[in-house]
Order: C-alpha cells, then sequence, then structure tokens
C-alpha cells in the first residue's frame, strides 16, 4: 500500500488532502454554524456607498498589508486601541480585512479618533505629521475620482453574499458617490472604522 | 442546543480518527521490525529503503502529544461550542487583568489628581505616567516630542491660543477647541490680500494698515496681540500653527482655516486631562530653560 501511495502521485495528493482537511474540519467548519460568528454585533450596519467604495480604494491601495483590523484581548492591546474585535463586527465585511502586520498601527477603531483634516495631510504625506514614518505617501488620491457607475453593483453583488442592502440604497448609491475623490471616500470609510460600539476607547 | 452538541460529537470523532490513524500507522511501521530485506521497501538507484523501527522515544513523545490534547480539549474550548470544563474564555481573562490593572493606576490618577500643577511638574513618577497617556491620545497629532506640525499645535511653546494657565489647559484638552478664522478673498482682492500678509510679516504698508484696521483688527486686536477668548492668534509673534511664510500666511487669509481640536472628555478622565496639563506645563518648562 505504502507502494502504491509513494509512486502514484494522484493518490499521495488525495491522502494529504484528507490528511489536512481533518485539521479544517474540526476547527473551521463548526464556525460556520456558530451564531456569533454569523450574526452581526448589535449596532453594525452595512457600509454606505461612500464608505463602500473608500473600503476599496483601502484594498486598493494595499493598507491592509501594513496596518491590522483586529484588536486581540491582550490588556495592552486594548489599552492603546480600544475594546477587543468582535467577530460579529466583520459580517459584513466581504472579505475582511483583518490584516495580518502592523507596520503601522491597528486600524480597527481608528474612527473619530483624528479629525478629517489630520487623515487629510496625513495621507498625502505621513512626515508631515509623523516625521518618523515611514509610510509611503498617496498624494494621488484627491486626483482621482470615484467610478460611480461601478458602486450600485457592488452592493448588489454584497447583497448576493447576505449584506442587507436596500433597494432604495443601491438606487441612490450613485448620487451619493457622485464628484467624490477616493480620498473623500477613504476618510468617510476610516471615520466609520470601529464606532458600531458605543463606548469604544 | 443540539447544535452544540452536534458540534462536540462532530469534534470527538473527528480528533478521535485523527489520532487513532495516526497511531495506527506508527504502530504498524514500528512492528516491520529490523531490517527484513524480503518486505524491504523500493531500491533507488542501488539505494535500499529499510524499515527500520521507529525510535521509542519518538513513539513515547508521540503517545504523550495525544494524551496532552486529550486533556487540553476536555479542559478548554476548543471544538465547536463546547466550553470546556474550565469555562476558559480569552475575554474573561482580559477583563480579570484590566480589573487588575486599572485598580493600581486609578489609585495613582486619584493620588495625582490631588496635587497642584507645580507639584506635579517636579513628580517623575507621575510625569512618566502622563508621557505615556500623551503618546497614546495626543502623539497622532500633537508629535512625538509635543512640537506640533503644520495645523497642529506646538504644545512646548509659551504660545498659547486660548490661554496658557492650568485650568485653561485642561478645558481646552477636555472640552476641545474649533478656531475658524473667515476666508478673506471673497471680500479681499488679490493686491490687498499681498499687502496684508506682508503687514502680518512686518513689513509695514498704508494699504496694508488699512485692510487690518477694517477686517482683522476686531480679533486680532490693535496690536496684532490676538485674543485668547476665542483664540484669535497673536500675529506679533513666532509661532505659527498653518505655517509663518508669506504664502503660508496669504493661504490662512485667504482660505480662512478651520482648526479642530477634538474633545478629548469623551474618552479621557478628569484625572488623565489633570496629569496631561501639568504634563504640558512641564514640557514647556523644560523646552524654555
Amino acid at each position: 500500500m505504502i507502494h502504491l501511495i509513494e509512486k502514484n502521485v494522484f493518490i499521495l495528493v488525495l491522502g494529504i488532502l484528507v490528511a489536512i482537511t481533518f485539521g479544517t474540519l474540526t476547527e473551521l467548519v463548526p464556525m460556520f454554524f456558530m451564531e456569533e460568528t454569523n450574526e452581526p454585533a448589535e449596532f453594525v450596519k452595512p457600509l454606505g456607498a461612500l464608505e463602500l467604495e473608500g473600503r476599496d480604494v483601502y484594498i486598493k491601495e494595499g493598507c491592509h498589508v501594513c496596518h491590522s483590523q483586529m484588536i486581540r484581548t491582550l490588556k495592552t492591546e486594548v489599552q492603546r486601541y480600544g475594546h477587543q474585535s468582535l467577530a460579529g463586527e466583520s459580517v459584513y465585511d466581504h472579505p475582511f480585512l483583518w490584516g495580518s502586520k502592523r507596520t503601522g498601527p491597528d486600524l480597527a477603531r481608528i474612527g473619530g479618533r483624528y479629525t478629517d483634516q489630520w487623515h487629510l495631510i496625513h495621507l498625502i504625506d505621513p512626515r508631515a505629521v509623523v516625521p518618523e514614518s515611514n509610510m509611503p505617501a498617496f498624494p494621488w488620491l484627491s486626483e482621482n475620482k470615484i467610478e460611480t457607475s461601478q458602486t450600485p453593483l457592488k452592493m448588489a453583488a454584497l447583497r448576493k453574499v447576505g449584506v442587507p442592502y436596500t433597494d432604495a440604497e443601491i438606487e441612490n448609491a450613485e448620487s451619493v458617490v457622485a464628484e467624490a475623490s477616493e480620498m473623500d471616500a477613504l476618510i468617510a470609510y476610516l471615520q466609520q472604522l470601529g464606532t458600531a460600539l458605543p463606548n469604544k476607547r | 442546543m443540539n447544535m452544540s452538541l452536534n458540534l462536540v460529537v462532530w469534534g470527538l470523532v473527528l480528533v478521535f480518527l485523527t489520532y487513532t490513524l495516526s497511531v495506527l500507522l506508527t504502530n504498524y511501521f514500528a512492528s516491520k521490525g529490523t531490517k527484513d530485506h524480503s518486505r524491504a521497501g523500493e531500491t533507488y538507484d542501488g539505494v535500499e529503503e529499510g524499515f527500520a523501527p521507529i525510535p521509542a522515544w519518538w513513539a513515547g513523545a508521540m503517545i504523550v502529544t495525544i494524551v496532552f490534547a486529550a486533556i487540553y480539549l476536555t479542559l478548554f474550548p476548543g471544538m465547536g461550542n463546547y466550553k470546556g470544563l474550565l469555562s476558559w474564555t480569552s475575554e474573561a481573562q482580559l477583563i480579570e487583568k484590566q480589573i487588575e490593572s486599572q485598580a493600581v493606576l486609578q489609585e495613582k490618577l486619584d493620588g495625582y489628581f490631588q496635587l497642584d500643577a507645580d507639584v506635579l511638574v517636579n513628580n517623575n513618577d507621575a510625569m512618566k505616567l502622563a508621557y505615556r497617556i500623551y503618546q497614546n491620545n495626543c502623539a497622532g497629532c500633537h508629535g512625538r516630542h509635543a512640537q506640533g506640525a503644520k495645523h497642529f499645535p506646538n504644545l512646548t511653546d509659551d504660545a498659547w491660543l486660548y490661554g496658557g494657565d492650568f485650568e485653561t489647559i485642561k478645558y481646552s484638552i477636555s472640552e476641545g477647541r474649533t478656531g475658524v478664522m473667515p476666508a478673506w478673498e471673497a471680500v479681499l482682492n488679490s493686491e490687498q490680500l499681498d499687502d496684508v500678509s506682508r503687514l502680518v510679516m512686518g513689513e509695514a504698508s498704508a494699504e496694508g494698515e488699512q485692510v487690518y484696521g477694517i477686517y482683522c483688527i476686531s480679533c486680532h486686536g490693535e496690536n496684532k496681540e490676538g485674543n485668547a477668548l476665542f483664540g484669535a492668534p497673536n500675529l506679533s509673534d513666532s509661532s505659527w500653527v498653518y505655517g509663518g511664510s508669506l504664502e503660508d500666511i496669504r493661504e490662512s487669509i485667504a482660505k480662512g482655516r478651520n482648526g479642530h481640536m477634538p474633545a478629548q472628555k469623551r474618552y479621557l478622565g478628569e484625572e488623565e486631562i489633570h496629569l496631561l496639563a501639568a504634563y504640558l506645563l512641564h514640557l514647556g518648562a523644560k523646552n524654555n530653560d
């Protein structure tokens, strides 16, 4: 039997798949059926049209590569960033942006922490407000405009995977993002991050 | 309820399968004994593959890990909804630690709250604590050394837009401030803007004085000394929140400004603000020595 596995690569691959799915089945699959991980936390709402476009700017510019959005249940972390992130806060995020690295600080509860003006200056030139920063500059965000025809399509697509957008919201989407720059959208997205919990700090 | 039972059973079955399979396979190979050429493996380019027994220490370690896993998964959550015999959650552990450290912190803060600013600025422990509160809450805008940046005031100098006494600083931190400079390009033409900008920079002219005397004097005062009541800056000093070059000043006058200090009372308690205000005075004293 060993010879069979060793010589036939397809059987080997099948055997590997069977072995590694044990871990997936034990740890991940149960989560698909748990209320905690599927129901939105209280006060969590789907993103508005402008914030949704801002989220896509966030992904496009690769912000999630350096910034995490997951506050863990560690005392010092909660002290710095605010209340620990709840599973129910990311139910409408497709895909989630928990991140995996903190070159820059965690952004899970960055909403309302800095003024819009601060974000504008910081995104155009991070070293203007944080001299020791090595974050790249994003000056083009103010010049690029949102592609408004895409917004209703995005919301309809998200609705298909369970984000409860109403027909009215989808119809109004284009007018909400009309004339908005990528900078406007991104700042709107950032300013709502983590604001679902009332006493976040 | 039913769901959680299903999940536990599901998890147990899988764990059981995984480990049983591993144990069985291990035993199978271990029983293959010493080099038995009749049951030897392949020969690759003249190199023989044999089946030596698995080392006892290795097999032993594996048994230990299996036993450990069984105990772990009984005591701690790891299979679906099963909470574990210890009912341990990371959130409960966090809250426990927070209560503990908050008690220590609150005691310190209460102590410092009783002290006056002039005592606090000389208290090293108080200033260290204040430094950390500052870094976490204020440094993002006002800079790591409170030196500020364009749009964000320098907190270490003597120039205070709204007043630099202890109580006023506490108020500014707690309640926030909004500094509004109107956009004068709606009213002044380009020449007038040039003239008054130069006046502010120190180049007096009759035209500049005239513009100033009509439009600027009510907020910024007769001698450009400013007015702390509504945060109108002193235009005769060298402290410029929005930049002190001719271009910057002209832009401030023409386009206006809308500076916003968010109210910190939402995030910080009275005791922390008390400490922070003392810290700023401490920094100012260090800076101006």
